[in-house]
């Protein structure tokens, strides 16, 4: 640490810059994808990967489709969510500490995500892994991309270490004191983190690699129990860095407090809590688990809805005390006096307000009944899009607008053009999700190449899709926009100096007293508890009756 | 598939890359249908467009659910594969085709 209100960062800031590249690269990558397929997919739209496949890039337009959803996914979900949060993790950690990540750390966490990300991408490509991002077996790809999923995910578990040593070094120096809110938040991501890819590092460790290397036999509901364990963790560890940024930047902008500091750590603190005992949600429909015990993880689901909507009314709060406390007046007025003209937090709120779309959209897909309507439809894109796709990626990408000057210490380029790639993601979002909400409801399925089924399509698909797709095409020209504009600032772009050493991010609120939220070995006991509780008969069951393994089979 | 009482099925679905076997099932004046669907590679997913019968299939393991279709279904209904199962999954359909007797369809419970 350095003098007063200041630390040297250049370690941290390093890793950022690469990592964030790196995730906007995966975004450019994806977005490629996600086009070709969207248009492809598209009933009596024209099928992009036909003309590739005609080129001589694979014998089958089929077999270019699922490899390019396999890419899509892996490089958006994954890739991208996974190198944003530690980038901007370790950009805000020593600002908000005051306290420094150990660069062996940095270096060697960067070092495996590399590498295996590098090994993961040359299996997709290549398509020796067209396994889609849930690699369910026994379907089973080539052991790069295992060995490279593994390798990047424990490169990040050496991030969380840093980030874990960095707190227990400020709590040494800063005894009794309770923890600044947006510490709070990339706290609980890396514990959501490690708690959520414990799971699912036993599994490929135990199924998958044995499994792609020898050809091991393995259990298929087995293998979904430990995935599913981490896959909808994993939601809340994409999650909460955006909501963290949302209880950074909005009180800031608006120059008032957070509504409450209180409420803002009860919601991360229940994040840690009922973020994992909730993956039998994604299991509603299959064989093999007693209802009683799929009964018991909706009741926790809903249970890990609940900070998401203190979040929503903290957020909101938060706005209307800044609208009122810029001169709006009456029961909306404060709605005008908020800063849109800013982009980044035009960007934020936008980004916002679709989270209460996939939030509602979530609780639909998390009650027993209505499930059996949705899974596995058109319905589940709409609703994943509007959550990590737009209240996730849209607040990375409008922040970036900002670190591209505090981090990479770059102007930004296209400045006029900077509020489109908010309002043609939000747009053409809504219209996506909602077409792809109806298409989905009609029974129009997820991950399927071609829709038509030899002409017996159903007519009320046909609309929806097609306008799912224009939707999908005007939030794509909001992402090209910020590409431009993110690549091109960092080529182009004029230098601005950063100062060193980075001034503090101080926390508005006076430091108050730590309380019961800042015991944070306490969350953690209570959360492994609960997920002991809610699994146990779910694994007692399938243990008891004995595994049913199965051998793996190409795609 | 078996009829075991007027309107009352028992049918038995294997799945397998990249087809329903079988591909066309016919149900006269269904009440209760019981499915048993199971797989004999990889994992695949049963789902009548339109109605919600939605189901994981598992190799190793049998779904087994019971369906009692309202009665405004009728005519012929897609039989997909839900889950991805390999290159030809979008090959994986059939129908199910439900047929009523008598006339009174519309204005009815």
């Amino acid at each position: 640490m350095s003098g007063a209100g200041g630390v040297y960062t250049v370690r941290e800031d390093w890793y950022a810059r690469v990592t964030i590249v790196v995730a906007f690269i995966a975004l450019l990558l994806g977005g490629v994808f996600g086009v070709l397929q969207v248009v492809s997919r598209t009933p009596y739209w024209p099928n992009l990967y036909e003309l590739l496949a005609r080129i001589g890039l694979s014998s089958s337009a089929d077999e270019l489709y699922y490899r390019g959803l396999t890419a899509h996914g892996v490089l958006l979900a994954v890739v991208l969510t996974t190198f944003y949060i530690v980038g901007l993790s370790a950009y805000l950690t020593p600002r908000v500490l005051g306290v420094n990540i150990k660069p062996v750390l940095l270096n060697v966490s960067l070092a495996m995500m590399v590498v295996g990300t590098v090994l993961a991408a040359i299996a997709i490509v290549l398509g020796w892994a067209n396994v889609l991002y849930t690699f369910y077996l026994p379907l089973i790809g080539h052991p790069f991309f295992y060995l490279g999923a593994a390798l990047l995910i424990l490169g990040s578990w050496v991030f969380a270490a840093g980030v874990f040593l960095a707190f227990l070094e400020w709590r040494r120096t800063n005894p009794g004191l309770g923890i600044p809110v947006p510490f709070f938040g990339i706290l609980t991501t890396f514990i959501v983190w490690i708690m959520a890819t414990t799971p699912l590092v036993f599994i490929v460790l135990k199924n998958h690699i044995p499994a792609s290397i020898l050809g091991w036999s393995a259990d298929v509901l087995e293998t979904r129990l430990f995935f599913w364990w981490f896959g909808h963790a994993l939601v809340y560890f994409w999650l909460v860095p955006a909501i963290t940024l949302w209880y950074y930047y909005v009180p800031k902008v608006l120059g008032v407090l957070l509504f409450s500091e209180i409420i803002a750590k009860v919601a991360f603190a229940l994040f840690i809590l009922a973020s994992t005992p909730v993956g039998l949600h994604h299991q509603f429909t299959d064989p093999g688990i007693n209802p009683y015990f799929k009964y018991i993880q909706t009741v926790l689901t809903l249970v890990v809805a609940s900070p998401s909507m203190l979040t929503a009314f903290n957020i909101i709060a938060t706005m209307e005390r800044g609208g009122r406390a810029r001169g709006g007046e009456g029961l909306l007025g404060w709605l005008f006096k908020q800063p849109w003209r800013d982009p980044v937090y035009l960007g934020l709120i936008l980004a916002f307000i679709t989270f209460g779309n996939g939030g509602i959209t979530g609780i639909i897909n998390a009650s027993y009944q209505l499930n059996n309507v949705v899974h596995n439809t058109a319905w589940v894109v709409g609703h994943f899009h509007t959550t990590v796709g737009t209240a996730v990626a849209l607040t990375f990408m409008v922040y970036t607008f900002l670190l591209l000057r505090e981090l990479y210490g770059r102007e930004l380029i296209l400045k006029n053009l900077t509020p489109a790639v908010p309002l043609l993601w939000f747009t053409g979002m809504m219209i996506f999700s909602i077409a792809y909400y109806v298409a989905g409801l009609e029974g129009a399925p997820r991950r399927t190449s071609d829709l038509t089924y030899g002409g017996l399509i159903p007519a009320e698909w046909i609309l929806p899709l097609q306008i799912g797709a224009m939707g999908a095409l005007v939030f794509a020209v909001g992402g090209l926009i910020f590409l431009v504009q993110f690549f091109g600032s960092l080529t182009i772009g004029t230098r601005i100096p950063i100062t060193q050493p980075a001034t503090l991010m101080l926390n508005p609120h006076p430091p108050g007293k730590a309380t019961i939220l800042d015991r944070i070995s306490l969350l953690i006991i209570a959360a492994i508890v609960l997920n002991i509780l809610a699994y146990s008969g779910a694994l007692i069951e399938l243990y008891g009756r004995g595994l049913q393994p199965v051998p793996p089979l190409l795609p | 598939m078996r009829e075991v009482g007027p309107g009352i099925y028992e049918v038995t679905i294997e799945a397998r890359q990249f087809a329903w076997i079988p591909r066309e099932i016919v149900l006269r004046d269904p009440v209760r249908v019981t499915f048993r669907v199971y797989s004999t590679d990889v994992v695949h997913g049963l789902h009548i467009a339109g109605t919600s019968v939605n189901v994981m299939v598992f190799p190793g393991y049998v779904a087994e659910f019971v369906w009692e279709p309202p009665k405004g279904v009728s005519g012929e209904t897609l039989m997909i594969c839900h889950e991805y199962c390999g290159i030809g999954h979008q090959l994986m359909w059939g129908k199910v085709v439900i047929e009523r007797s008598g006339a009174t369809l519309s204005g009815g419970g």
